[in-house]
């Protein structure tokens, strides 16, 4: 009698468990992070008799979480993929709407640019058109300026970002280390997992890896340990390390990620080694996206700047000064050069100053055009060589000092020792073309006075007014560094025709200057006396030159075609009030359509749209790998939902289960009772 | 065997399809508002590159048309300039043949003498024509600069190498330049846009292209003197030299003209030329940018009716639950 109501108690022991069990369950629909449990039951122990054995009901082993270590992984890796793509998506998405902005983006204000310059051609007197192509030069700049302070929104915002997420994974990893101290200590107490503890480090866990990739172990007293990147810990057992986000050695003003030593000293980890989540979506941007979105900026307006300040050095303005005169402006754009940045690591012993020059156009005969190209640099020493290696490549050159080695390198710019001595060791980091869309703009007296553009060539030629021949002279121009011999307001030089020698020449060129007449194999002469005969050939460029530091006339190149006849003359002299003259401004004009970029081998517009290829490129590219691992993601979750979910159904049913089993059990309560009763009626 | 789905899931999921329709029916909208299929880089980021550069040769195209523009402007009034000066030398050459007549007496001949010494002023007021803003026309680059004045010491009757007038000893001089105006009016070409005063007046040439090595004013300003001299005669080398160089002055001005007319019809071709051009390209950056409104249309109708069948799926399935029936 006494065996059947202790039996029947197990069993309602037993389903009243399994009823606070789905009871749990079902309460904790809704909360992030539950892991539903359900009662493990077994039968008591058989009692053996005579007659056989006898089961003794049922007991309750332990309440069980239904978790899959492997299924959370799957969700971890997966999470920590999208996490840092959707984070990425965010920031580049914003670059590509910068760029999708018709009205506000680079071309048209280089295009009207270049439409200013068209006035001044079709009219290089009027001061008025001059102004107009100084307003647009200065509205590009403004434009340059305005995309480039959009970019340092986003720069500043990555960088507090970082900082806010360090934060967020500290709280967290701190919780974690908390919460293993906890688990292993009441585990130890009673031998039972506490699941709701497990539940909630599992879900810190989750939220960390939202922010950042992290690995994890399981210790044998069910602690977990947290690692980043290839192994650094972030949690053991209860102790928790913290990240910190600071300055980078490299440039102070990039905020990177450390971990704090035990001594309170920070050790930076390299970018690459973070990847997953919040934080490596927003420096694989930085890296990938937004550097290359400030260089290529920058890139741009040192071409432009660079190009065409080349070509205006060429020229003469409308009040007649050319690149000899104190009052003239030879650099239509005004640019600041870069600064290098000597890394914090650099030994306390190094005094060396570093600095940073762009380079002048290069000229290929046809046009100038600018070396530079969207990278970073880092010039290292080691104690013997200097090593300058670009960054988005690792191409790298050695040198005996800076300046040989940018020399060497020949990047479009160049690096210069300004006193102070190096250590081994030394690093700086070098951006040519980071800043360069801030630190361009309009040079301040062309600005006030538009007169100083300079849209005519120094130098004009003339046919004598008594030839009887038919040539004429055509495409005066001058070259880099040319010079016109003092004084060169009165600088004229009478060329003559014969044709009594064999071939038909040009004599009166300056002794002591060669002169060169362009053909399929140009031919060179170098004149000793001024009667020295230099062969005509109509159409053919001639160009006169010299050493620069002779002062003779260098540089200065015409055509003449058409049929002289013999005594014909023909004068190369300063352009004195050549006022109309706009033979520089259009050349200025040309820069638009020539290879002025990459070396000569693209066009500013060419430039840009890769740049906006490119940006287009990753953006979309992040779009559709977030919605790739998007699905992935809902697809491991179903995976763990299906073993760990609560279902509500299910549990009704479970309900409904467990409460038939309890009144099942007290009905053999209500039988022993009434047993029992039989029995006293008997006695 | 089917999946276990939990509560949350069933929600979740709902949500995230639902959310995912509404998505990119915004995408479809922003396109319908913009007209354009690639709205930003990542939609095309290939066809946005292409659209730069066409907008770019569209753009400089269009500059072209515009220099083409001022540069047909500035020849056609270079082309009436001239015209004037042709006449006013058809003018005079008839006057000067007409006084090579025997009949004319000195008298008459000193009137003829008055009237084209008159023309040569005009002659000479042409040759320093300005443009709208007072710029010298003929004067090369030095526009500023009037191009022609008298000599300090002209030749005359009373000086004896005045019959023969030449650069060394000129009547009108000239100030300017044989500068060239060039304005680029295609990728490859440019045009010159005005004629300097040294090659219209200055070197005039007979017919058959000789130089004459006298101006078109020493032309007629030798013809003035040889009308003005007592007793000339028709048949001197003075009157048959000076008459000859106001042909030769008409046929260099004709020249100029033909040149002007030339420059003006190639002009007339490129602009024809860049005119097609600019349809091209806008019809090229039509097909990279622009919506197809019609497919745009239909994919918002597919997936409105697809958004719709999502939301009562889900309104129809969260409510269903066994605790309704237990």
């Amino acid at each position: 009698m006494s065996g059947l109501i202790s039996i029947a108690v197990t069993g309602i022991n037993a389903a009243q468990a399994g009823l606070l069990t789905t009871t749990n369950n079902i309460s904790n629909l809704n909360t992030e992070g539950y892991t539903r449990q359900r009662v493990v039951q077994a039968s008591n122990p058989t009692v053996m008799t005579g007659a056989g054995g006898f089961g003794q009901g049922a007991h309750v082993v332990t309440v069980e979480r239904m978790y899959s270590e492997a299924l959370n992984r799957q969700v971890l890796n997966a999470q920590a993929k999208v996490s840092s793509l959707d984070t990425y998506y965010g920031q580049v998405s914003q670059i590509d709407n910068m760029l999708a902005d018709e009205k506000a983006g680079l071309t048209p204000a280089i295009q009207s640019f270049f439409d200013g310059i068209q006035a001044v051609a079709t009219n290089p007197s009027s001061t008025s058109a001059r102004q107009s192509m100084v307003s647009a030069a200065d509205s590009m700049v403004s434009s340059f300026r305005s995309m480039y302070s959009r970019l340092d929104e986003l720069e500043s915002g990555v960088n507090s970002q970082i900082t806010s997420v360090v934060k967020s994974i500290n709280s967290y990893t701190g919780q974690i280390a908390d919460l293993n101290q906890k688990i292993v200590s009441s585990s130890s107490l009673n031998g039972q997992p506490v699941n709701d503890l497990l539940d909630k480090r599992d879900q810190l866990v989750a939220d960390l890896n939202k922010l950042v990739k992290v690995d994890t172990s399981k210790n044998d007293d069910g602690s977990y340990n947290v690692f980043v990147g290839t192994g650094q810990q972030l949690v053991v057992g209860s102790r928790a390390t913290s990240m910190a986000a600071v300055g980078s050695a490299a440039d102070k003003s990039r905020i990177v990620v450390g971990l704090v030593g035990e001594t309170g000293d920070i050790q930076e980890l390299p970018e690459s080694l973070i990847s997953g989540g919040e934080l490596g979506g927003l420096l694989s941007f930085r890296r990938e996206a937004l550097d290359t979105a400030f260089n290529q900026l920058g890139l741009m307006a040192a071409s432009v700047s660079k190009t065409f300040n080349a070509q205006n050095a060429l020229g003469q303005d409308l009040l007649g000064n050319t690149a000899s005169s104190s009052s003239f402006i030879k650099d239509f754009f005004t640019l600041s050069d870069p600064t290098a940045v000597a890394n914090t690591k650099n030994a306390s012993t190094s005094t060396a100053v570093l600095s940073v020059t762009l380079n002048g156009a290069s000229y290929n005969g046809t046009n100038f055009y600018t070396k530079l190209n969207a990278s970073d640099y880092q010039l290292s020493y080691d104690g013997t060589n200097y090593a300058l290696k670009r960054l988005s490549d690792n191409t790298t050159w050695t040198g005996a000092s800076p300046a040989a080695v940018s020399a060497t390198a020949d990047q479009g710019f160049t690096l210069a020792d300004n006193g102070g001595t190096y250590a081994a060791g030394d690093r700086f980091l070098i951006q040519p073309t980071r800043d360069q869309a801030r630190l361009f703009s309009v040079d301040t007296s062309v600005a006030a006075d538009p007169r100083l553009v300079a849209a005519a060539t120094p130098v004009r030629a003339s046919a004598g007014v008594a030839n009887s021949g038919t040539a004429a002279v055509s495409n005066v121009s001058v070259g880099p560094n040319y010079v016109i011999p003092t004084p060169v307001a009165s600088f004229s030089l009478g060329l003559t025709y014969s044709s009594t020698t064999t071939p038909p020449s040009l004599s009166g060129f300056p002794v002591g200057t060669t002169v060169t007449v362009q053909g399929a194999t140009p031919s060179s002469f170098t004149i000793a006396a001024t009667t020295d005969p230099v062969t005509y050939k109509s159409g053919a460029k001639i160009t006169i030159s010299a050493p620069v530091a002779s002062g003779l006339p260098n540089g200065i190149s015409l055509v003449l075609s058409g049929i002289p006849n013999g005594g014909d003359t023909f004068t190369i002299a300063t352009n004195t009030s050549g006022v109309e003259d706009g033979s520089n401004i259009v050349r200025l004009g040309s820069l638009q359509t020539q290879n002025t970029m990459q070396g000569g081998n693209a066009t500013y517009q060419d430039n840009y749209a890769s740049f906006v290829n490119d940006i287009g490129n990753k953006t979309a590219s992040a779009e559709v790998s977030s919605e790739a691992q998007t699905t992935m993601l809902t697809q491991a979750t179903a995976a763990k939902e299906s073993l760990s979910g609560v279902n509500r159904d299910e549990e009704a049913a479970k309900l409904v289960e467990y409460q038939q089993a309890y009144q099942a059990a007290a009905k053999v309560l209500e039988i022993a009772g009434k047993l029992f009763d039989t029995l006293i009626s008997i006695a | 065997m089917s999946m276990r789905i939990s509560t949350q899931q069933l929600y979740n999921g709902g949500v995230s399809g639902i959310q995912r329709l509404q998505s990119s029916l915004y995408t479809l909208q922003n396109q319908i508002d913009t007209g354009r299929k690639i709205v930003t880089p990542k939609d095309d980021p290939v066809g946005s590159a292409q659209a730069l550069v066409v907008s770019q040769a569209n753009s400089v195209n269009a500059l072209y048309l515009k220099n083409q523009a001022s540069a047909t402007t500035k020849l056609n009034s270079l082309d009436s300039i001239l015209g004037g000066v042709n006449d006013q030398l058809q003018n005079i050459y008839e006057k000067a043949v007409a006084a090579g007549n025997g009949s004319y007496s000195d008298t008459d001949r000193a009137a003829v003498a008055t009237e084209l010494s008159e023309r040569l002023n005009n002659l000479i007021g042409l040759a320093n024509s300005q443009d709208g803003t007072g710029r010298y026309v003929f004067a090369g680059f030095q526009s500023t600069t009037q191009p022609f004045s008298l000599s300090a010491n002209p030749a005359s009757t009373t000086n004896p190498s005045a019959y023969s007038l030449s650069p060394a000893n000129a009547y009108v001089n000239y100030n300017g330049d044989d500068g060239a105006q060039t304005l680029q009016v295609s990728a490859s070409e440019s045009v010159q846009t005005n004629l300097p005063g040294s090659d219209v007046f200055m070197r005039i040439r007979d017919s058959s292209g000789n130089a004459t090595g006298r101006s078109v004013f020493d032309a007629v300003q030798n013809m003035v003197e040889f009308l003005k001299t007592p007793g000339a005669s028709a048949s001197s080398s003075r009157y048959t030299t000076a008459l000859g160089d106001i042909s030769a002055s008409i046929a260099t001005v004709s020249k100029g003209l033909s040149t002007v007319g030339a420059r003006a019809s190639s002009l007339e071709s490129m602009t024809n030329t860049a005119g097609d051009r600019k349809l091209q390209y806008e019809e090229q950056l039509s097909n990279l940018q622009d919506l197809d409104y019609a497919s745009a249309l239909t994919a918002v109708s597919q997936q409105k009716l697809q958004l719709e069948a999502a939301q009562s799926t889900f309104a129809l399935t969260s409510k269903l639950s066994l605790f309704d029936h237990i």
